[in-house]
């Protein structure tokens, strides 16, 4: 008699988040199967920051240092008034930033963060990597989830994670129509060289232009040289999620009366494409039977906090710690899970909105915004982010 | 015809704010008369919590212990969930305040405070108080101001202070007619002898309770045993001002399912009369000429960080600093005045709005203001407070008269 293979559970959507959940599954010795929809691995948008609790379960699953290669590591976090140049708040980040959260504030060019963990996947053999692979179907019979392809191939597992982003197919199974909040919102990004960039930024720090009804933050990405552009609005229209193709004069409309600085910054942005900012809604319980969520699946969140990946990845290693621990009783592991979860993750989906609305304050709540924040110490301002920087408690 | 300059300062108002102004004045030995439209001076409401940024300016008016006098000082601000009873937070209000911010947290009868401010009024010679005085026009000509009042009384005025409230008529004539704003929160009060108390309701404490769409907040005032509870619920009926009668159907639907104890203090309230709380966006020029606004008609606000008083007292001896930096120079002391101010009570405009959605917030986001609160160190806590608490900068100089 040949021994029972254990069979894998499946992983819905090979991004950072999935890969992130199989490597933490692997770490538990339980085998894994990730089916993401394209051809090839890849991330949409072109810069990502990790903050030290991101680095922190880097660390726990061992693959810290081959992120750090691939990372630059900014100097300081800068916010400054986008109309006046007035600087409101500078936050070392840096060797400082490591020193007090234990785990440094990294910044990615989101592609090479997927290939380090593609990399990182294939040296695993607990997971199976497999493309081509759009989930149409997930259902859950006896002891087993099944999850079938558009090309008709069935996958079964002992249990089902989406991690297939905020348009995710696999929450529709758990929560129904639970749908994204169009935030009104609109982003344009642009990715340039260090030798494009304007002259006289101060191109190691994070800055942050905010003005009102719109902000502009450059960073840089990667050490290969290249910077993130994001330019923001709150728009006065709701576009369609599949809206994307751009308006440059609806982008500079609402960057108008910029400071020359911001306005210099704003050329280089790709003005061909545009996406509107889209989240959830809190919630407390985002697991059915043997399926569950992971990531911006279960809370995505809008960007400002720099947290949507984070919570992705402190997800998926809770996740694993409790199937490790109720040992095939999914569907306990999977309430414990959120349980841990919902709290931490619903926290920056709210701050994030909060944040979004202070960058785009006019008139008095402008003006009271940055006396408050230029009278902030460095103290108060890593206390204010500690709740995030210090990350999970992990065994 | 008298020198401008010897004319008073016209104070159209004779609430706490009023009256604070017209003290401030004469520190600075500049006469004042307050015009009243009621038969006698007196405030709404019951209970009122001045904290130490306001004693802060007692102490500079040399009025600090009359006022104590008639205070009484709660040990702790707790808030708590309204539905579980979780508390999550509590902190220290006595001696440590003290302690931190040099000034008292207290608590006070309205109507007291009031009497107290008067009497501390009818001690000056350069203060004079009028009642029965209702300002229905008001007219700048050439270097004074001229108010006249229903009776068609015609008061003449260096310069003219609108501390009359919410629904300032001074207003009215330096920002325009624009009407406050509704806040969707009804108010409905209850004064009752704290001996009346169910049992083991009293403590000396400021307690919040917060539940979805609805707190609840009680706490003793004064001095003669009085106890405060103020119910406050988010109203979903379409709101007719005209009418003022209670809802109490509304008032028990709104609270339902919270802890006993809270239910017991609701049923305590006069559900005859309700309140609907207003405030306004916040504005940087509230002065024209020789007018000003002072207190709630310049910046009203929504009652959750207990500061409306605070910011009309701070308002008054800013006020007067800057006439007498001036020189009398009313023009030029209005526009200094309402620069010193503008932002100060925008915060408390813009938080209290802010605090008022935190206390009434639902599901996921109500435990995670539970929690995030319930993290908070002390530290944090008194951090926090500081920002009002710490007060305003007052020159050192004590005028000896």
């Amino acid at each position: 008699m040949t021994e029972r293979k254990p069979t894998p559970i499946l992983i819905v959507g090979g991004g950072i988040g999935g890969m992130t959940a199989a490597l933490a599954l692997a770490k538990k010795k339980i085998s894994s199967i990730v089916l993401e929809q394209a051809a090839q691995f890849r991330e949409a948008g072109a810069g990502i920051q990790f903050c030290p609790n991101t680095f922190k379960v880097l660390d726990y699953l061992q693959i810290a240092a081959a992120f750090k290669e691939i990372a630059i590591f900014p100097e300081q976090l800068c916010y400054v008034d986008g109309l006046t140049g007035n600087e409101l708040l500078s936050l070392p980040l840096g060797k400082e930033i490591a020193k007090k959260f234990h785990h440094p504030f990294g910044s990615f060019h989101r592609e090479e963060v997927l290939r380090c963990f593609v990399k990182e996947c294939r040296k695993s053999p607990y997971i199976t990597l497999v493309t081509s692979a759009k989930v149409k179907d997930i259902e859950e019979r006896g002891e087993l989830v099944f999850a079938k392809t558009e090309d008709g191939t069935l996958y079964s597992g002992e249990a089902l994670i989406g991690c297939d982003g905020i348009w995710s197919v696999v929450r529709q199974r758990v929560l129904g129509n639970h749908m994204p909040r169009n935030s009104g919102q609109i982003i344009y990004r642009g990715v340039v060289q260090r030798s494009q960039m304007p002259q006289g930024l101060n191109l190691d720090n994070i800055v942050h232009y905010v003005r009102p009804s719109a902000h502009l933050v450059y960073y840089p990405i990667g050490n290969n040289g290249y910077f993130n552009i994001s330019a923001i609005f709150q728009s006065d229209r709701f576009p369609d999620e599949h809206e994307h193709i751009g308006k440059p004069d609806e982008l500079f409309h609402w960057f108008q009366d910029s400071h020359p600085k911001v306005l210099e910054i704003l050329e280089r942005v790709d003005t061909s494409i545009m996406r509107a900012l889209c989240d959830l809604q809190p919630v407390s319980e985002w697991s059915k039977g043997r399926i569950t969520l992971l990531g911006d699946a279960a809370h995505a969140t809008l960007p400002y906090l720099t947290s949507g990946a984070g919570m992705a990845v402190e997800d998926a290693v809770v996740l694993a710690e409790k199937i490790a621990t109720y040992q095939g009783d999914y569907v306990t592991a999977f309430q414990a899970y959120q349980k841990e979860r919902y709290i931490r993750t619903a926290y920056v989906q709210l701050f994030s909105r909060a944040y979004g609305d202070v960058h785009h304050s006019s008139g008095i709540k402008r003006e009271l915004r940055n006396l408050l924040l230029s009278r902030r110490t460095v103290e108060e301002n890593y206390s204010w982010i500690s709740y995030l920087y210090n990350g999970i408690e992990l065994s | 015809m008298k020198n401008t300059n010897e004319l008073p300062v016209i104070i159209v108002g004779g609430g706490i704010g009023g009256m604070t102004t017209a003290l401030a004045l004469a520190k600075k030995q500049i006469e004042s008369i307050v015009l009243e439209q009621a038969p006698y001076f007196r405030e709404t409401g019951a209970g009122i919590l001045l904290c130490p940024n306001v004693f802060k300016v007692f102490d500079y008016l040399q009025i600090t212990k009359e006022m104590s006098a008639i205070a009484s000082f709660p040990d702790h601000l707790i808030y708590a969930d309204g539905i579980t009873g979780f508390e999550f937070l509590k902190i220290p209000m006595g001696k440590e305040i003290v302690k931190r911010f040099n000034h008292p947290y207290g608590s006070f009868h309205r109507e007291e405070l009031l009497k107290a401010l008067i009497h501390e009024c009818q001690k000056t010679p350069l203060i004079q108080l009028v009642t029965s005085a209702k300002v229905v026009a008001i007219e700048e000509k050439g270097e004074r101001v001229l108010a006249k009042t229903e009776e068609a009384k015609c008061y003449e005025g260096a310069a003219l202070v609108g501390a009359d409230g919410l629904w300032s008529l001074v207003r009215n004539y330096i920002v325009g007619n624009e009407m406050p704003n509704q806040s969707g929160h009804i108010t409905h009060r209850g004064v009752v002898e704290k001996d009346r108390l169910p049992k083991g309701l009293f403590s000396n404490n400021v307690i919040h309770w917060d539940r979805p769409d609805a707190h609840l907040v009680q706490y003793p005032i004064g001095t003669k045993g009085l106890y405060n509870i103020v119910a406050v619920y988010h109203t979903k009926k379409p709101f007719d001002p005209e009418n003022c009668a209670g809802d109490p159907e509304e008032l028990r639907e709104r609270f339902a399912g919270s802890r006993p104890e809270i239910l017991e203090l609701v049923s305590m309230v006069d559900t005859t009369r309700r309140w609907m709380l207003y405030d306004r966006e916040p504005i940087k020029e509230w002065s024209k000429g020789r007018m000003t606004l002072l207190g709630d008609s310049a910046h009203p606000t929504l009652p959750h960080l207990t500061q409306g008083a605070g910011m009309a007292i701070e308002d008054a001896v800013v006020l007067a600093e800057c006439i007498s930096r001036h020189k009398k120079d009313y023009v030029a002391a209005f526009i200094a005045y309402q620069e010193a101010r503008h932002l100060r009570t925008a915060h408390v405009q813009i938080f209290s709005r802010y605090y008022g959605e935190v206390h009434h917030l639902d599901g996921v986001a109500r435990e995670l203001r539970n929690q995030v609160i319930a993290k908070r160190t002390l530290e944090d806590n008194y951090d926090w407070l500081g920002m009002m608490y710490k007060g305003i900068n007052l020159d050192k100089e004590n005028d000896r008269a």
